[in-house]
């Protein structure tokens, strides 16, 4: 029997909200769709947004045709409390070259959620499987990789970000077989962090799914919406600078006096002063479709956050044609703006609100960034190809021949591989 | 943290603009001076604010005398039982100046965002108080604009087959930016500072006690021993102390809040009397 490629994330499911999470939930359906054995092993967590209490339930389930495997979860350890090293690794041991860790960064790992039962199953499992772990910070992941050894993959979803420095990820970075990055500048920034070779870093990119198509229109007539809209969707959270957005809407309203509407959606609560409910529409938890019309309506999609290793849903917004403005300090988006054409980068107040101006001044603009950004997602962002890249990453196949879906059987590639007897890297 | 810098689009610092920022720098000091000097409140919260800087640091080693012999051999036995439990005390002593220079921190940039605040509100009355004494009629209230004023439906001229690279268009907004006026975020300072409190307001008695020689680790089981007996005495202490932290973190979570709606209310009259003018 061939390996089976399985995705480890600490949440995962219908109900489950966001971005990794999302991403490992579209990536198992691609890689089902192309035939190859793929699984999800998860907890019985909801998300990032929810209580760490059980949501599903303990056992096996199929989530849009895929295996999923839920073990139950093993609660976060509130501080005070002593670093913790599961069960399932001081069974095998630490290995012979593990760090003199400081005891801060084990507690942050044991102040996260995880799955004890989890990581005993991947102990167990390790000779049959090839595991993707994602996303990094998680005890999931970091002890994941460590157990899984050479079968381990890593699709870390790296941020920039103060812990992304820490001596516990480093070593998992380097002792890991490959990482998976989603973008160029995620992989240089691997990279560079962690002073990997090139090769152990691939650039596997994300997808999004291409199908649908907002009504922008219909979502302006509904809300009653006039004079420009901005949009944000996703975390409303300081790490991903949206107070630093309100802030800054909220000074260019008080210079231009534009009579404005920022739409927002996602399931956190926000905190809005009410003065700026003039300028401010939370939708709060909408539905797909709802999502994708405020898209479409958008002037301009504004992205302020620079923890991003992909940001699904500036490519959502680019996929319904709005132009994007987003933060210059976040390698992954500038980097995205300036290779597709679909919109401008700020540093500062100053030139959020001088670019704001220049988009929301000129209609045909915006037209033509937010159609640059649409092509490009539609050539860059195909499932069935990230599918395909991130298996010949995981199975150590020629990324060259795998991809020519016409001429290759995936299974049987698999097959001879494993029946050849060749070592497994 | 003055948000904009002048950088032209050839990298070089804008001398004139740099020296400029830096006098206004100097005039806003000037003023906030002179604003704290006129106004008994602004003084008094001066005082208190430099109180908090001078009483902020808890000191667990204030000196121990005595000027009899009894006194002084009474002063020598404290001095050895301070010293014998400062791997105890003084921790604990140094995670509330940790937090009491965060709260301190807080409660500054509090205090200079009122006055920023009150700036701006002031400003605002000012220019009104002109427009009112020049009779400028005003134009109504511009609510029902469906865009914005300045926008060119048909593109102003940009022929969407030929439209600028993104590396043209940022040279445009790097030069149109260097022209609009500096603004302090006061909020993303306090913000921090808040965070940095929140994440210090927890003072524990019991830390890990551990050593890696036979010795160390001997001197740690000793340790543990005499920290159990003494929880006594030092948990309610620490317990007291820490509610007194969380609450004082709650109330500045609220001023914030409440400087963040403050704030909202004089962008919303200035909106209001941008969209007139």
């Amino acid at each position: 029997m061939s390996d089976i490629i399985t995705i480890v994330v600490p949440w995962f499911g219908p109900d489950t909200a966001g971005g990794a999470e999302t991403q490992a939930r579209q990536l198992a359906a691609a890689i089902h769709t192309l035939g190859v054995p793929v699984e999800v092993w998860t907890t019985e967590g909801r998300d990032s947004f929810s209580p760490p209490v059980p949501y599903y339930r303990a056992g096996a389930d199929v989530v849009d045709n895929v295996p999923v495997q839920r073990f139950p979860l093993t609660p976060p350890r509130p501080a005070p409390h002593d670093p913790y090293i599961p069960i399932a690794v001081q069974r095998v041991g630490l290995p012979a070259d593990w760090i003199d860790v400081p005891d801060h960064e084990l507690r942050l790992l044991s102040s996260l959620m995880s799955s004890d039962a989890l990581l005993d199953a991947i102990a167990a499992e390790r000779d049959r499987r090839r595991f993707i772990f994602m996303p990094y910070p998680f005890p999931t992941t970091f002890w994941g990789t460590l157990l899984a050894g050479e079968r381990g993959y890593l699709l870390p979803c790296l941020h920039d970000e103060p812990y992304a420095r820490y001596s516990t990820y480093r070593w998992m970075f380097r002792h890991t077989r490959r990482a998976l990055a989603n973008s160029p500048a995620e992989r240089a920034l691997a990279l560079r962090l962690y002073d990997l070779p090139p090769d152990r870093v691939v650039m596997a990119g994300e997808g999004i799914d291409l199908t649908p198509r907002g009504d922008g229109a219909a979502f302006r007539e509904k809300h009653r919406l006039r004079g420009p809209v901005l949009r944000y969707a996703g975390r409303r959270d300081a790490s991903k600078n949206f107070p630093l957005l309100i802030m800054y809407l909220r000074e260019y309203w008080a210079r231009r006096g534009t009579p404005l509407t920022l739409v927002l959606t996602g399931r956190d609560p926000v905190d809005i002063p009410l003065p700026l409910k003039a300028i401010v529409l939370d939708l709060g938890d909408v539905d797909a479709q709802e999502r994708h019309d405020a898209y479409a309506a958008a002037d301009v999609f504004v992205q302020p956050s620079t923890y991003e290793s992909f940001s699904i849903v500036l490519m959502e917004s680019w996929l319904q044609g709005a132009p994007a403005l987003v933060n210059a300090r976040c390698d992954v988006t500038r980097e995205a703006v300036e290779t597709s054409g679909g919109g401008l980068s700020f540093d500062g107040f100053a030139e959020f609100a001088v670019a704001l101006d220049l988009l929301l001044e000129n209609r045909a603009l915006r037209r033509a960034l937010g159609a640059r950004g649409r092509a490009w997602v539609l050539e860059n962002c195909r499932w069935e190809d990230v599918a395909r890249r991130t298996v010949a990453a995981v199975m150590e196949l020629d990324h060259n021949t795998f991809a020519a879906p016409e001429s290759v059987n995936i299974q049987t590639v698999i097959r001879r591989r494993t029946f050849s007897g060749e070592p497994d890297h | 943290m003055t948000e904009n810098r002048p950088l032209p689009s050839d990298g070089a610092p804008d001398v004139a603009a740099i020296l400029e920022q830096l006098r206004a720098g100097v005039r806003a000091a000037h003023a906030t001076r002179r604003q704290i000097g006129d106004d008994p409140l602004q003084r008094a919260l001066q005082r208190s604010l430099d109180d908090l800087e001078i009483t902020r640091v808890v000191s667990a080693h204030w000196p121990l005398t005595g000027r009899t012999l009894p006194q002084k051999a009474m002063a020598l036995v404290n001095k050895v039982v301070r010293r014998y439990l400062r791997w105890y005390i003084n921790p604990i002593v140094e995670q509330q100046n940790a937090f009491n220079d965060a709260a301190t921190r807080t409660l500054r940039l509090l205090a200079d965002a009122y006055r920023e605040l009150a700036h701006q509100v002031a400003e605002r009355q000012e220019a009104d108080a002109q427009t009112h004494n020049n009779g400028i009629a005003e134009k109504g209230d511009d609510h029902t604009d469906d865009s914005t004023a300045a926008e060119d439906p048909c593109g102003g001229g940009i022929d969407p087959a030929d439209t600028p690279t993104y590396a043209d268009l940022m040279a445009q907004v790097r030069e149109r930016a260097a022209a609009e006026p500096p603004v302090r975020f006061i909020e993303l300072e306090l913000n921090a500072a808040l965070t940095q409190a929140q994440s210090r307001q927890s003072v524990t008695a019991h830390w890990t006690l551990t050593g890696r020689t036979i010795v160390e680790k001997m001197i740690a089981l000793h340790h543990r021993i005499v920290r159990q007996y003494l929880r006594w005495l030092i948990n309610p202490i620490v317990e007291q102390q820490n509610a007194a932290n969380e609450a004082l973190t709650a109330a500045l979570r609220s001023l914030i809040r409440i400087d963040a709606a403050f704030r909202a209310d004089v962008a919303a009259f200035r909106a209001s009397r941008q969209r007139r003018q």
